[in-house]
């Protein structure tokens, strides 16, 4: 299965465009690519789920994970997600109250 | 009858379909495919049910992986079995090493001071949450995780 995982920069930002399905099997690689990014020195980071088909809740542990690292290190980590059946998990989850969530990289980048 | 399919075997019974796949994490996406695809043969079931339904499935599969080491050694069974009220799928775990309390709820994993910690767990609360019913047994295949979605009544069509 595949998991495209590209990163760009913007405003200061690491920019972590997802795209395919995020689950139990390839959550392990979204995984090591925000630990990848803490370990450079990346300190704020979005990720845009926009390209995601699919997340469940291994993808959301993983997200809570990078988010933990993240303030651990004086950063954060933001969402982009505007498809509805991706926002339904993190709602039932209770983890829009944990996460900023954006509808777009510019909202979330500040332009 | 009985067919096989490269790793799935395909084993369909009166009102019901069996499969059979490794116990290993890359083929959780094929049993969302097959899920999805007999859900969406239900024109009782909109789009949204259906993304529930294998979303729910995905979960309990993922769970039992995971518990089976995914390794493949042992074979994870999946049965679908539908009848005009209902669409019903078991997860069964034949090596009788799932864990899981089906009363654990959301609530329990995701208070308040607790949401920013939560880093896994989620899997049976989030099937709960997705699913009409969700229920675990032990009977003679093994720890079975059933979980069902009502289905919407439809209109009679009216007579020619």
């Amino acid at each position: 299965m595949d998991l495209g995982l590209d990163v760009t920069e913007r405003n200061g930002f690491a920019v972590l465009a997802v795209r395919g399905e995020v689950d139990v099997y390839t959550a392990p690689r979204l995984r090591e690519r925000l630990v990848e990014l803490v370990s450079q020195g990346h300190q704020k980071v979005v990720v845009d789920l926009e390209g995601v088909d699919f997340l469940d809740s291994t993808g959301l542990g993983v997200l809570v994970g990078g988010l933990k690292r993240l303030r651990s290190h004086d950063g954060d980590l933001t969402l982009v997600c505007t498809q509805r059946r991706i926002l339904k998990v993190f709602e039932i989850t209770g983890l829009t109250k944990v996460f900023s969530i954006h509808d777009s990289v510019e909202a979330a980048t500040g332009g | 009858m009985t067919s096989t399919a490269g790793p799935v075997e395909r084993v369909e019974r009166t009102g019901g379909v069996v499969f059979t796949i490794p116990s290993q994490a890359g083929y959780v996406s094929l049993v969302r495919m097959l899920i999805s695809t007999l859900a969406y043969e239900r024109r009782d079931l909109d789009d949204e049910r259906v993304e529930d339904l294998v979303l729910a499935v995905s979960e309990a599969a993922s769970l039992a992986i995971e518990a089976h080491g995914g390794t493949g050694d042992h074979p994870l069974v999946l049965r679908w079995s539908e009848d005009d009220e209902r669409c019903e799928v078991e997860v069964v775990d034949r090596l009788r090493v799932l864990d899981v309390d089906v009363n654990e709820s959301l609530a329990d994993h995701v208070s308040d001071p607790g949401r920013a910690a939560l880093e896994g767990n989620l899997g049976l609360p989030l099937v709960r949450a997705l699913v009409d019913e969700v229920t675990v047994d032990s009977d003679d295949s093994g720890i079975v995780v059933r979980m069902s979605v009502l289905c919407a009544r439809l209109p009679s069509l009216p007579d020619d």
